[in-house]
């Protein structure tokens, strides 16, 4: 699914669902999430691709501060992509 | 003594404890008995898949209870446990599967399935739960099946792969229960113990450590994937984990935000935070100082697992701890430290030249020995001769260099055009201007022979994008090859 309108909700429920948490929302750390535990970053990236088709770099990962911020990311990937 | 003797005895003592995280955040207790059965239905599941001794059976899970079910389940049935990171790329799991004829794969979750069904045929992967579903089917046996004897393989440990290629690794039943019941010597853990598990579990250095819990009894609390590093530690009040400089950083960083809890924390629990796979930086150490944190290198390697360890009461300052068994351990005349691995050897089909001579592990580490305590100065391969012909240790310059607040990583090599070279990772005080300015300063201390000739700056080092491994060591090798057409001239 190619949608540079992603809804919030959904985007928190494709990326994150895993893990399976429904108080997770927009202002949650997502560092947090990756610092420490790669199979938390991989399963993130691994989402991304297979719900919106965007690869984002890794590295770009540790710039970002909160789930929003990640959010953001694909959104701008969608729309330099297009 | 093997694994499967001592599950037999866990059967009549019914003292181990595993505290796994829920969703909903909570510690749900798993005891011995759940333990033990788990373990008879997996034995009678992959006994059902014509699994006998030999055979190697690999997993890719996550730090779980399910992860040591299998475990005690494969090596206690005398099959080959080739435990993998799930974060592993798919074709590294095709050319394991092929290298050592793998007769299973497990994994641990659904999602972990998903990550690895696009390239691997989805039918080679069976999670957990398919087996507990296969299993209602399969009479269990009344007893556990113990075949396995000390000198009989039990698992294939891979390394994390800080050079060019990964290796693989046999150890023996004795080799890696001698290992773990002389660590737990060193220690005072029981029951009452809260033991946390963060690290991946199949690294050596974790998965020993792990061992080591059971073989005393301790509760293990497996780290919630949903909280931070913190929050881990203060939800389940550890009295002990494993972790890298990497990543004490990161929870010094982040304690920041809980500076109250996490010193009342420290304060009343004294953890024991054991830290291995690399030198802690030099300007950490005002952190741990300060907040009375005391930190217990360890030394170990996937080779020669545990090798020395610091404990309250075996403690030196500066070394990597008291030597477990000084026989099995020497320092040659260049300096290196070389461990005896005994029965243990490498898989042929992973290169590993010239890395283990007359069962001699040759651990390219400098150090000495002071009254059986181990000290480590520096890797052999960061010793270079430059141009005039000095020694020097990048190491060394490594250290001076991280101790600014502007860096966060840095690595010094040395290359016969250009001289000497620095990568760096900068914290978020840091920029070009800043970083150059450094230099200078650095330069400005030294004469010509010993000055930085150029440097790159580099985006982060993640395990993600390849620069640490799964254990957060630095790939040198790498970042020289990402790094080396971006280098600047020092002017």
């Amino acid at each position: 699914m190619k949608n540079k309108n992603i809804d919030p909700i959904h985007f928190i429920h494709e990326v994150f669902g895993f893990l399976n948490d429904s108080k997770l929302n927009f202002s949650d750390n997502f560092k947090k999430l990756t610092t420490w535990n790669s199979l938390n970053a991989v399963i993130i990236h691994h989402k991304i691709v297979q719900a919106y088709g965007v690869e984002l770099n890794y590295e770009i990962f540790n710039t970002l501060e909160t789930v929003e911020d990640l959010y953001q990311a694909v959104i701008n990937k969608l729309n330099n992509a297009s | 003594m093997t694994f499967s003797s001592f599950l037999n005895l866990l059967f009549q003592n019914k003292v181990l404890n595993f505290s796994q995280s829920s969703v909903e955040r909570s510690y749900k207790n798993l005891n011995t008995d759940f333990y033990i059965n788990e373990v008879r239905k997996i034995q009678a599941w992959l006994k059902a898949r014509n699994i006998k001794e030999g055979d190697h059976v690999c997993t890719l899970f996550e730090n779980s209870i399910e992860w040591n079910i299998c475990d005690a389940a494969i090596i206690s049935m005398g099959a080959i446990h080739v435990s993998l990171s799930p974060t592993i790329d798919s074709n590294k799991v095709k050319s394991v599967t092929k290298s050592c004829d793998l007769k299973l794969i497990l994994v641990g979750t659904p999602i972990i399935k998903e990550l690895f069904a696009f390239k691997l045929d989805s039918d080679e992967l069976i999670s957990f739960n398919q087996i507990l579903e296969e299993c209602a089917a399969i009479e269990l046996p009344k007893e556990l099946l113990s075949r396995c004897e000390p000198n009989m393989i039990s698992s294939l440990f891979f390394t994390s792969g800080t050079s060019s290629s990964t290796k693989a690794v046999y150890h023996t039943h004795g080799t890696i229960l001698d290992n773990a019941m002389k660590t737990a010597e060193y220690y005072n853990f029981s029951p009452d113990t809260i033991a946390l598990s963060i690290l991946p579990i199949h690294y050596a250095f974790e998965r020993m450590y792990n061992y080591v819990y059971q073989f005393s009894g301790a509760s293990i609390h497996y780290a919630n994937p949903q909280l931070s590093l913190l929050e881990n530690i203060l939800v389940t009040q550890a009295d002990v984990f494993c972790i890298v400089p990497k990543l004490l950083e990161e929870l010094l960083h982040q304690s920041k935000e809980e500076e109250t809890t996490f010193k009342e924390y420290i304060k009343n629990k004294k953890p024991l935070i054991i830290c291995s796979g690399a030198a802690i930086p030099n300007h950490l150490y005002g952190f741990l100082e300060r907040d009375n944190i005391d930190i217990y290198e360890m030394y170990g390697s996937t080779e020669a697992l545990i090798v020395s360890a610091n404990t309250p009461e075996r403690y030196r300052k500066g070394s990597s701890g008291h030597i477990l068994f000084p026989e099995r351990v020497k320092i040659d005349t260049t300096g290196q430290l070389q461990v005896n691995i005994g029965s243990s050897y490498y898989h042929s089909n992973f290169g590993a030249n010239g890395e283990v001579k007359d069962g001699w592990f040759q651990t390219k580490d400098i150090a000495y020995i002071e009254n059986e305590f181990l000290h480590l100065s520096g890797r052999e391969s960061e010793t270079f001769k430059n141009k005039e012909g000095l020694f020097l240790n990048s190491s060394e310059i490594e250290a001076e260099l991280k101790a600014s607040p502007l860096v966060k990583n840095v690595l010094v090599y040395y290359d016969t055009n250009q001289g000497i070279c620095a990568i760096f990772e900068l914290t978020q005080m840091g920029n070009k201007r800043a970083v150059t300015e450094l230099i200078k300063g650095y330069n400005s201390k030294r004469d010509y022979s010993k000055r930085i000739n150029y440097y790159a700056i580099s985006s982060s080092w993640t395990v993600e994008s390849g620069e640490m491994t799964i254990s957060f060591k630095v790939k040198r090798n790498f970042i020289i090859q990402k790094y080396k057409n971006e280098l600047i001239a020092v002017n």
